[in-house]
């Protein structure tokens, strides 16, 4: 494979490339156009350019496809050969599921009346996605037939994209189908009771237990058997033991889409396009989503979260971005916000370059400007369709700049901690969800967490974990800011070598915890890592079983007393240098540093407020200077505007 | 009513999120002597017992007590909240149950939203859902062969309806709305027209942005061109013909008139149907059950002959009501 994934964008053959990209529709543009829309991504400063290949767009009565033979507008190989005519990269995303604001979400409106290959409500009803401009019926992704559908749209796509596949022509990196969460009809007991689907999870539970014997101990059921269980339909627990099979359904959640991507990556690699690395992309959210990025990242290369946050919700964001630094292989954004569908919540201008240089600020390493090119059933890109730049275009252009002659890109930050976020608790969520058929991730793209969307319950625990332990999250997050440790979000499903990261681990434990979660903490202390469990140690996996891990590997401290946690976190932050070198003297006001291998360092400044400010900079930094503009600043001094970042270059006071 | 394949071009972020606010953001209600209660709360109960209840704007809410659908009056006003849902565990998986078990691929987006509309109010009627204030208690919900009579009779196809409002010297929001074969098959922005030299006064200019539409997509069958702060001004007077005067003094241009738009005027019911679209609008449920009932709010004006018959309900009853809530 000539393409590779480093840690901070792709080696194609003996050059560094940056995952830095520009979203362009061509099926949805007049083709004279083209050329002047791929030279103003050029003109942007990105090296890639990406596109969705719609199977509703290309797919013809009777079977066939066009791929330009009618419709020049469909010539996908002419778009590519274009693109690389300019020197760009390509990313393409055949789907099958690519939503693009397509009308059916990009697949064929026959595959969609085929009753035999959708998704099955808990009753046996279809379930249906309501979006507009038509509310749709969704497929199944353990249905065979549909595996078969698309190995037949796979096949189309391979003959135009793969003689265009590196070395021989542009493309670089292939998505494998569209944020895969169960099409927002996420919780828990929506879906998917298609036949295809339970017997799948019948396997799930057989090679997890073996035997009936065990599958019985586990859920206190003496009647089940693994041939012929049946999947949970509604929640009843009322205590902990009572959780067991809803935690197995809820782990069946995020091992359906795991794969059916894993099914969609191996037809791409046997129909000719598995020459290249390949991605997924999460929805915007990140503890409520039925997807793992530790368990995709063994099916693709590259697993990223979708941001379109406002500067209104940039606590998200930070968090977001947090999560997937400390969590992703490399973290990056497949779609990034420049604009936004004329039915959600519109990114303004400032929104949607606040959105980006924040992201990068907090430690997104990679992004494809969603959408770069205007079209239809969009908002706010910084193109127009006839390829001229719209006023948002020289922010892009001037940021990108800035990206590649400094070397931020490969720049990281040191950090001091990891928080990690366990699995266990944020399926507990899934299964306390209190509204139905409301989806827990749309509900957490919109800042209702939780605290807000999780019944009360605490089924035997001393309080309800579903909603405490984001709140123990929140407390152990605000703990380490104001003790200047620098933090990112490790996701508890994570491999081992990842707990190694950090010399601080903060944890929220309760009265249960993964097992797996716990050894790999004990492994860490056991390397010198200082593990934090808050508010107390587990005595209870997550098949309540005893669970007496961790007793003397960590320090435990209740979160809610905010005295003895600052007191706990400040010794171990000295104990273990674990503090940044400079930190913001302003409230409201984030100061980031990253540094490089070759020693340079630039600081990041972002302001959280609508109103101009000044931001004071103290630690160990003598010299500022603003890398867009050259301005020398005083660090006693940054003069900030309503939801600004400033990238500064810097030289160390000591240096 | 909304084609499968409707296209919106080139709407310009900024004035599309203008006209989101404008039409989403309620007038401010001025209540002399006490703070207007604000947000809603949202009741998850089982029998008397609440299981999960929610402020939209203080968040989680323990220790709250539940007595029925009567008590939902007095449980705003202990919480401070504008608005109470009270829902029966179950009844929002009922609801997608039913919705799910009627919608069909086939039909419109809006007939597939009264499809939900519908559920609800059946899980209305049987207890599981309960709400207040409830000012449409009772009036009949229309069907989708409903709207579309309506919508045809005010909107022709092969025509396009023009919103232009100006302000300080410049475009504040635009809105181009295109109906074919009895479907909204195109939504665009100013930008679409490609127009050289960018139109500032509302006056002054409406004739060229009129011809530029009938250029570009279908004539208008009306259009509609003002400052904001003339409309917003307009919108929050309540005194009976200040529309009809402000179109006779040429502060607000609407050309072409439709025969509705100048009964509208005259009957000075804009005002009253558009504050109460906001209002609702709003209040943005996951359901969107809020909007299909701003929609008919505004299809109500679409008529000039007899409206109960068209629509299945009597409109001036459903001002009446609106008017009494606006007023609680």
């Amino acid at each position: 494979m000539s393409v590779s994934v480093t840690s901070h964008g792709l080696r194609v053959g003996d050059k560094e490339v940056p995952l830095l990209s520009g979203a362009v529709h061509y099926w949805r543009l007049d083709r004279r156009h083209w050329g002047a829309c791929l030279d103003a991504v050029v003109g942007l400063g990105f090296p890639l350019v990406e596109t969705y290949v719609p199977w509703s767009v290309h797919e013809r009565s009777g079977g066939s496809f066009d791929f330009g033979e009618s419709d020049p507008r469909k010539d996908l190989g002419a778009f590519l050969d274009l693109a690389a005519a300019r020197g760009l990269g390509a990313i393409v995303r055949p789907g099958p599921h690519i939503n693009a604001e397509l009308t059916y979400f990009g697949y064929p409106e026959r595959l969609l009346r085929d009753e035999s290959i959708l998704a099955r409500s808990a009753r046996g009803a279809k379930v249906l996605l309501p979006v507009p401009p038509r509310m749709f019926p969704v497929p199944s992704y353990a249905c065979d037939r549909f595996f078969d559908e698309v190995r037949r749209w796979f096949e189309a796509v391979a003959r135009v994209v793969g003689p265009r596949l590196d070395p021989a022509g542009p493309v670089v990196l292939v998505q494998v189908d569209n944020e895969a969460a169960l099409f927002f009809r996420d919780s828990l007991f929506e879906q998917d009771y298609h036949p295809e689907s339970i017997a799948s999870f019948r396997r799930h539970l057989a090679a997890k237990y073996g035997t009936d014997a065990e599958l019985r101990s586990a859920w206190g059921d003496s009647t089940v058997q693994l041939e012929d269980v049946d999947a949970p339909r509604a929640r009843s627990a009322r205590e902990a033991r009572d959780l067991v099979r809803l935690f197995d359904w809820a782990e069946f959640h995020e091992e359906l889409p795991r794969m059916a991507l894993e099914r969609l990556r191996a037809i791409l690699g046997e129909v000719g396009l598995g020459g290249v690395p390949t991605s997924h992309n999460l929805p915007p959210g990140q503890w409520a989503i039925p997807l793992s990025i530790p368990a995709l990242e063994r099916t693709v290369d590259i697993v990223g979260i979708d941001l379109y946050s406002p500067r209104a919700d940039h606590r998200t964001l930070k968090q977001r971005v947090l999560f997937l630094e400390g969590t992703a292989r490399l973290p990056y954004a497949p779609e990034l916000g420049g604009g936004a569908p004329p039915w959600y919540p519109q990114l303004e201008a400032e929104d949607a370059r606040f959105l980006l240089q924040a992201s990068f600020a907090w430690g997104l390493r990679g992004y494809n400007l969603y959408m770069a090119v205007d079209r239809d059933r969009w908002v706010g890109a910084p193109i127009g369709a006839r390829g001229e730049r719209l006023a948002t275009a020289d922010a892009y252009a001037a940021f990108h700049r800035v990206l590649g002659e400094h070397g931020i890109l490969s720049m990281r930050r040191k950090l001091g901690a990891l928080v990690v976020v366990p699995r266990a608790y944020m399926r507990l969520s899934r299964v306390a969800h209190a509204w139905g058929p409301v989806s827990p991730s749309v509900l957490e793209q919109i800042g209702i967490g939780p605290e807000m969307s999780c019944i009360e319950e605490s089924f035997g625990f001393p309080e309800p974990v579903q909603i405490e332990w984001v709140v123990a999250l929140r407390a152990l997050s605000e703990a380490l800011e104001r003790a200047r440790v620098p933090f990112a979000y490790l996701d508890g499903d994570a491999g081992s070598d990842r707990f190694l990261g950090a010399p601080l681990l903060c944890v929220p434990s309760f009265g249960f915890q993964s097992r797996a979660l716990v050894e790999k903490l004990e492994r860490a202390a056991r390397a010198g890592g200082s593990v934090v469990c808050a508010p107390r140690l587990p005595s209870l996996d997550e098949s309540m079983r005893p669970c007496t891990g961790l007793s003397s590997g960590a320090t435990v401290v209740d979160h809610r007393d905010v005295a003895a946690l600052d007191r706990l976190i400040s010794t171990l932050a000295d104990e273990r240098h674990a503090r940044s070198s400079i930190w913001s003297a302003t409230p409201r006001m984030d100061v980031i540093e990253r540094e490089g291998d070759d020693g340079r360092r630039v600081v990041f400044v972002v302001s959280l407020t609508r109103e101009p400010s000044t931001a004071r900079i103290e630690g160990s930094v003598s010299t500022l200077v603003d890398l867009e503009t050259g301005e020398r600043i005083d660090p006693e001094r940054v003069a900030m505007g309503s939801f600004q970042v400033r990238i500064l270059g810097t030289q160390r006071a000591d240096a | 009513m909304i084609d499968p394949a409707i296209r919106i071009l080139e709407l310009d972020p900024r004035e599309w999120s203008n006209l989101v606010r404008f039409v989403t953001t309620p007038a401010p209600v001025e209540r002399p002597g006490r703070p207007a209660p604000t947000g809603g709360l949202v009741l998850l109960h089982e029998g008397e017992s609440v299981i999960k209840a929610v402020h939209t704007e203080r968040g989680r809410l323990t220790g709250i007590a539940y007595a029925g659908p009567r008590s939902l009056k007095e449980l705003a006003h202990a919480q401070g909240a504008r608005w109470v849902v009270a829902l029966e565990v179950g009844a929002l998986d009922e609801a997608m149950h039913r919705g799910q078990e009627r919608v069909r691929i086939d039909q419109d987006l809006v007939t597939q939203n009264l499809e939900f509309v519908h559920v609800v109010r059946e899980l209305f009627d049987e207890g599981r859902i309960a709400i207040y204030p409830r000012p449409l208690a009772g009036l009949p919900l229309p069907r989708g062969p409903t709207v579309q009579r309506a919508l045809d009779l005010a909107f022709p196809d092969d025509r396009t309806a023009v919103v232009y409002l100006f302000e300080d010297g410049r475009i504040w929001t635009s809105l181009i709305v295109r109906k074919s074969r009895g479907q909204i098959d195109l939504v665009a922005g100013h930008r679409a027209l490609a127009m050289s030299d960018e139109p500032r006064d509302y006056l002054r200019d409406y004739p060229r942005i009129l011809g530029a539409v009938r250029a570009r997509f279908a004539a208008p069958a009306i259009g509609f061109f003002a400052e904001r702060r003339t409309v917003e001004r307009l919108f929050s007077d309540d005194r009976p013909g200040v529309w009809a005067r402000a179109y006779a003094a040429k502060q607000i241009v609407v050309d072409p008139l439709a025969p509705w738009a100048g009964l509208a005027l005259g009957a000075g019911a804009v005002r009253e149907a558009f504050d109460r679209s906001r209002k609702l609008l709003s209040r943005i449920d996951p359901l969107g059950l809020a909007q299909p009932l701003a929609r008919r709010a505004r299809e109500k004006l679409a008529a000039t002959i007899d409206l109960a018959e068209i629509l299945g309900f009597d409109p001036f009853d459903l001002v009446s009501r609106l008017r009494k809530l606006r007023d609680e």
